[in-house]
């Protein structure tokens, strides 16, 4: 194991160290300051590359597009279903196949192999083949890459509380537009822009598992002291004349974390000095080698934060009496106003929480609020991550059979019975030791979601009867 | 930003258009259900035959347990209406109200638009390059 461990080599101290961190460094006064900007590099595990089998499969020509192909035809089969297919959720194979199956695996997907999702995506297939068919193959806009990722804090937030107030989740067609906005979102910037345009600066998604491939168990990186005598001006980044450029922009020899690298492999094949390497590590490994923390990224670790605390919220009995106790102070009815309000509130909490810490720390850490704030909030990422898979896992594990029961009913197939993979026990909240005993039990309440239209949650989907438990 | 308001507008008023069952009533039916009694209980509605029928996820009659789902459906999904009323939807579940062809029209139409553009400036642009391509090797040729 030793032998395979390689360890970057230190890069040189910053030639421009504020005084403040000069100070502190020299009175060893603040070592977790020193720590953050003057570390060595991320130590790295052993190189999957030296594998046969792995350096194989990612130096043919025929990854990613191998997986690709075949997950753009189920793709398309889930857009035909949502557009054209059953009107009703649990009848629909293509929102089965989107958010009882694709959604809920993404994030564990993330954990497991940073975005090798994003090497696979259909809809970056498609922007490649735009590309190709008529790319006008412009530089990415500046102000995409100035404010691209707080369009993708903003696209985030707005499709959950559209997902709220709207019910694009329980409506097939509703969740088939959505498919059809990023489908045309995608093809304008393949049409306009180079590479990958949209994934990089404006995909909500590419957002979300930039944030998360941070926890990843995969790393892809370039031995540096190779790197430095090479004389192949970039390949990495450029491609070659066989090659595709690095489709996410990111230039590997300087390249210290996995938020945006694909694992497509390009570099790989395109570099002549094989200075690539891909390792596996700790998940989470990288949040303690952090140098540049942006607070756009940050803020987006706190978004998710808040995004994952309302879904999580709405699906449960205490829901109803959170909309009950706003509707008696404020006396609105209207449940897109309470929810836009709680939703709100739900998303500025870890927000002001952190900022809070911000403030405190720079009281003593001899860093400013704002960096501080930009810091702490990469701390969120793995909680992100925790809760997001929690999430998600109930509605993989309670409802995974109706994949097979609707895809079997695009054959001709009339299947039916329980959804569930796993036990009720599993997957229920009623009666479950975690459920608190001073909220009301919403297995002996009236009702399910006492506002109308509320996208149906725990408590609808799941009616609680007492020969389910 | 603004492309991002759009979109939601955008999609918002067509889920709604479409009178799927689970996203109209959530703002048709809002209006007409009062969200609490006042009291500390959780709002019960207390009159079902002044209620919109087809409200997603509510207990209509006020009893215990909540409504389950029809037989022969899979249930647990996320976003389901487990209501079991389902005013729009047959076994077959026709896309009856959804308007398909002016939504794929357009998105096929804004497709085209967007994909002619580009080729026209990829043209423009080659024929630029080779423009200037033809003016060095001219350049050259005259020394």
């Amino acid at each position: 194991m030793s032998q395979g461990l390689q360890t970057r080599p230190k890069r040189p101290s910053r030639s421009k160290s504020s005084p403040r961190l000069d100070r502190a460094v020299a009175a060893r006064t603040d070592p977790d300051d020193a720590r953050f900007d003057r570390q060595p590099g991320e130590p790295l595990g052993r190189d999957l590359l030296k594998n046969r089998f792995v350096s194989a499969v990612m130096r043919s020509r025929w990854y990613p597009g191998a997986f690709q192909i075949p997950i753009a035809a189920v793709f398309g089969l889930v857009a035909y279903e949502l557009l054209a297919g059953p009107s009703t959720a649990h009848e629909n194979a293509g929102t089965a196949l989107m958010w009882v199956l694709w959604w809920p695996a993404l994030p564990l997907l993330y954990v497991l192999f940073g975005r090798f999702w994003c090497a696979v995506c259909p809809f970056a297939a498609l922007s490649d083949f735009v590309q190709k068919l008529v790319g006008a193959n412009r530089p990415a806009p500046a102000f995409l890459k100035r404010y691209g990722i707080w369009i993708i804090d903003a696209t985030f937030l707005a499709i959950t509380w559209a997902d709220h107030v709207f019910g694009i989740v329980g409506s097939p067609w509703g969740s088939g537009i959505l498919l059809l906005l990023l489908t045309f979102a995608v093809i304008v910037s393949g049409a306009f822009f180079q590479r990958r345009t949209f994934c990089r600066y404006l995909c909500f998604l590419g957002g979300l598992s930039g944030n998360y491939a941070r926890t990843g168990m995969v790393a892809l990186r370039a031995n540096q002291e190779v790197c430095a005598t090479c004389t192949s001006k970039a390949a990495c980044y450029n491609g070659t004349d066989t090659v595709a450029p690095c489709p996410l922009f990111s230039f590997p020899r300087t390249m210290d974390s996995s938020a945006n690298c694909n694992l497509c492999a390009n570099c790989i094949k395109a570099c002549p000095n094989d200075a690539i390497t891909l390792t596996v590590r700790q998940p989470t490994k990288e949040l303690w080698f952090l140098r540049n923390p942006k607070i756009e990224e940050s803020f987006l670790a706190m978004a998710i934060m808040g995004i994952v605390v309302i879904q999580n919220v709405t699906m449960l009995g205490v829901w109803s009496d959170v909309l009950a106790w706003v509707n008696r102070v404020t006396g609105i009815t209207s449940y897109p106003v309470i929810f836009t309000a709680v939703f709100a509130v739900s998303v500025s909490i870890p927000v002001a929480l952190l900022a809070l810490a911000a403030k405190v720390a720079s009281l003593g850490n001899l860093e400013g609020t704002v960096k501080n704030f930009a810091r702490f909030g990469y701390a969120l990422i793995p909680l992100d991550v925790a809760a997001h898979v929690a999430h998600n896992l109930f509605h993989l594990l309670a409802g995974g059979r109706s994949v097979g029961y609707t895809v079997a009913a695009l054959f001709g197939a009339k299947e039916s019975g329980p959804t569930a993979l796993v036990g009720n026990g599993t997957t229920r909240c009623c009666s479950s030791p975690c459920w608190p005993s001073a909220w009301p039990d919403p297995c002996t309440r009236s009702g399910g979601s006492h506002i109308a239209g509320t996208s149906p949650r725990l408590a609808d989907a799941q009616p609680c009867s007492p020969s389910r438990s | 930003m603004g492309a991002t308001v759009a979109a939601v507008a955008v999609i918002g008023s067509l889920t709604l258009t479409s009178h799927e069952e689970a996203s109209a009533a959530t703002l048709v039916s809002t209006a007409a259900v009062p969200v609490a009694d006042g009291s500390d209980n959780p709002p019960v509605p207390t009159n079902p035959a002044e209620m919109p029928m087809d409200m997603p996820g509510m207990d209509m009659s006020g009893s215990s347990p909540a409504p389950t789902a029809p037989a022969d459906m899979p249930q647990d999904m996320p976003g389901m209406d487990m209501s079991g009323s389902h005013e729009h939807s047959d076994a077959t579940g026709a896309a009856a109200h959804r308007p398909l062809v002016p939504v794929l029209g357009t998105f096929g139409g804004a497709t085209s638009a967007v994909l002619l553009t580009a080729g026209m400036m990829r043209h423009k642009d080659r024929e630029l390059s080779l423009a200037k391509k033809a003016t060095r090797l001219a350049g050259r040729a005259k020394k």
